[in-house]
């Protein structure tokens, strides 16, 4: 029961400036996908279109042979495509145990606890600190929060934003196995990343945008050789 | 310590509702002392329905005086032309109110900040000034009598407003306690997040709108019955203003904080109101010194006991292995 996941030619603008320029992209059954890219390639507005966060002005967008261009954010959530936006962004003012329930707030099985337990287990620090209000945490552990608030969806596909963004790299290396694992048990993940090294590693497929386009698009192995990537992206 | 603190609260609501029941025995039936208490109780409950927008969902408004009016005026209308128990009436003004707030809250879920206090402040200002033109329904500038319901003295008025009172704010605080509280909370806290947790912030905006005009309406046709009378100058802009403070003072991350400023704002007046203009310069110091000493609230003063004493114990723990 994998979902594909499939952006042709999608434009994306904010008022009268573009932000995306005809990105097509897909995301295959149980991959790991990475975007990468300079800072306002377009790296989180491609997240937002397909989370529907963001109007999608031409192009097509859909799920299992599906077009879902106009669908509201929160079907995207109920077909189990699920976002982790940038920043983190956990409820602060919100203990950790209930901004893992608003996770899960539009699903309507018995499976939440089995579902919170295997978040815990990714995360065991969040089980220490279930009654803790999440702005209490540090930035790792809100960061987990947020990777763990998205599971409780049930996702298929995964849309991770800058999961490294301002952590110690022990933790980013930490996160990073457990984005792995994630994606061992069957769960699709598109993953957007500033450190090229480390997502050109853990992915098997990426492609790179630039100025709203993708420029450049293959699995990791060949992009590692590849001089222009290495060039730009992997400073060496 | 936890089990402690809930029954120290469990203490502190009966005997608050015990001098409630006892208050007009205490006052001789005074019937500005039972006025004073009423308004309280009224302002009590829009204060926390406003705040379920405000505190609770992150959506401001200054308009919430207009659902107060119509809210008062539903039942004066309902209850001069139809002979209907006066229970269903009450009933039919909070919806009323409610579907007002609907249509409100169309153009008022694309908005926000601002946008959204200007709107919802135009409409404040405008129910007062329909209530005066629209003559043929509001009778205009002489305002209308609401007969108080036959079967009711005003000691029994009195109590069923108290009654009510208490079944609002324990709806709301259910409401509030549900999955709905905790996503209006995941709305004010950050909208984006919300939205790609599957919750339906528009849904959820309208929700929180209708929910909040509701009862306001319902405190507003309490009010009619009370006072009996409404006119067009009963609940000015002012009065938006008013509830606003109310919430800021008491505390809006609370669900008890309105209440607070509810009733400490409804006893200012009382002893300021013989010296021209100072009520309001009472009000807006008060104001100005919670915003600066206490910008969580009045109700974080209870807290702050709390705190000591956990201090204490810390204290004591430190002594006693000697540092």
């Amino acid at each position: 029961m994998f979902l594909m996941l499939k952006l042709m030619d999608v434009h994306v603008y904010y008022g009268s400036i573009q932000a995306l320029d005809g990105v097509s992209l897909e995301v295959p059954k149980g991959d790991i996908v990475t975007l990468l890219g300079a800072n306002g390639a377009g790296k989180s507005t491609t997240l937002k279109a397909i989370s529907r966060l963001v109007n999608i002005k031409r192009g097509t967008y859909e799920l299992n042979g599906k077009t879902v261009n106009k669908q509201s954010p929160h079907s995207i959530v109920k077909k189990q495509v699920i976002h982790c936006p940038e920043n983190r962004r956990v409820f602060p003012e919100l203990t950790v145990e209930e901004n893992l329930r608003v996770g899960a707030y539009i699903r309507k099985d018995n499976k939440l606890k089995q579902d919170l337990d295997r978040v815990l287990s990714y995360f065991p620090r969040l089980g220490e600190r279930m009654d803790q209000f999440a702005g209490t945490l540090s930035g790792g552990e809100q960061q987990m929060l947020a990777i763990g608030r998205a599971l409780m969806g049930d996702p298929k596909i995964l849309l991770l934003d800058e999961p490294s963004l301002g952590l110690a790299p022990n933790l980013v290396r930490e996160i990073f196995e457990i984005i792995k694992q994630i994606n061992e048990e069957g769960i699709s993940i598109l993953l957007v990343e500033q450190n090229a090294h480390l997502a050109l590693e853990t992915a098997k497929y990426a492609y790179i945008l630039e100025n709203g386009k993708i420029e450049l698009q293959g699995s990791t192995e060949e992009l590692k050789e590849n001089d222009q990537v290495r060039q730009l992206y992997l400073g060496a | 310590m936890q089990l402690k603190s809930q029954k120290l609260k469990y203490i502190f609501n009966s005997v608050v509702l015990l001098f409630i029941i006892v208050y007009p025995f205490l006052m001789n039936m005074s019937g500005y002392w039972m006025t004073l208490l009423v308004m309280m109780t009224i302002y009590g409950i829009t204060a926390v329905a406003l705040n379920i927008m405000i505190g609770y969902g992150g959506q401001i408004s200054i308009g919430h005086a207009g659902f107060l009016m119509i809210g008062s005026y539903s039942v004066a209308i309902i209850a001069d032309r139809f002979e209907l128990p006066f229970v269903i009436t009450l009933l039919l003004a909070g919806i009323i109110t409610a579907f007002v707030g609907l249509i409100i809250s169309f153009s008022a879920v694309r908005l926000k900040g601002h946008f959204l206090a200007v709107v919802t402040l135009g409409f404040g200002i405008s129910v007062p000034v329909i209530a005066l033109n629209w003559t043929s329904l509001t009778n205009g500038y002489s305002g209308m009598l609401v007969t108080r319901p036959a079967i009711l003295s005003e000691l029994s008025l009195y109590y069923f407003i108290v009654g009510c009172t208490v079944l609002f704010l324990w709806f709301m605080y259910n409401i509030l306690h549900s999955s709905f509280g905790r996503a209006f909370i995941s709305i004010r806290e950050s909208e984006i997040a919300a939205q790609s947790s599957g919750i339906n912030t528009t849904f959820y905006k309208t929700l929180m709108f209708v929910i909040s005009s509701f009862f306001t309406g319902m405190a507003g046709g309490l009010y009619a019955y009370w006072i009996g009378f409404v006119g067009p100058t009963d609940f000015p802009v002012t009065i938006s203003f008013l509830l606003l403070a109310m919430i800021v003072v008491g505390g809006m991350h609370s669900f008890y904080g309105p209440i607070f400023g509810a009733v400490l704002f409804s006893i200012i007046p009382h002893f300021t109101d013989e010296f021209m203009g100072i009520t309001n310069i009472v009000i807006g110091l008060i104001l100005v010194i919670i915003i600066l000493f206490r910008p969580e609230g009045l109700v974080t003063i209870v807290d702050w006991f709390k705190m000591n004493k956990t201090m204490e114990k810390a204290d004591t723990i430190s002594k006693e292995r000697g540092s």
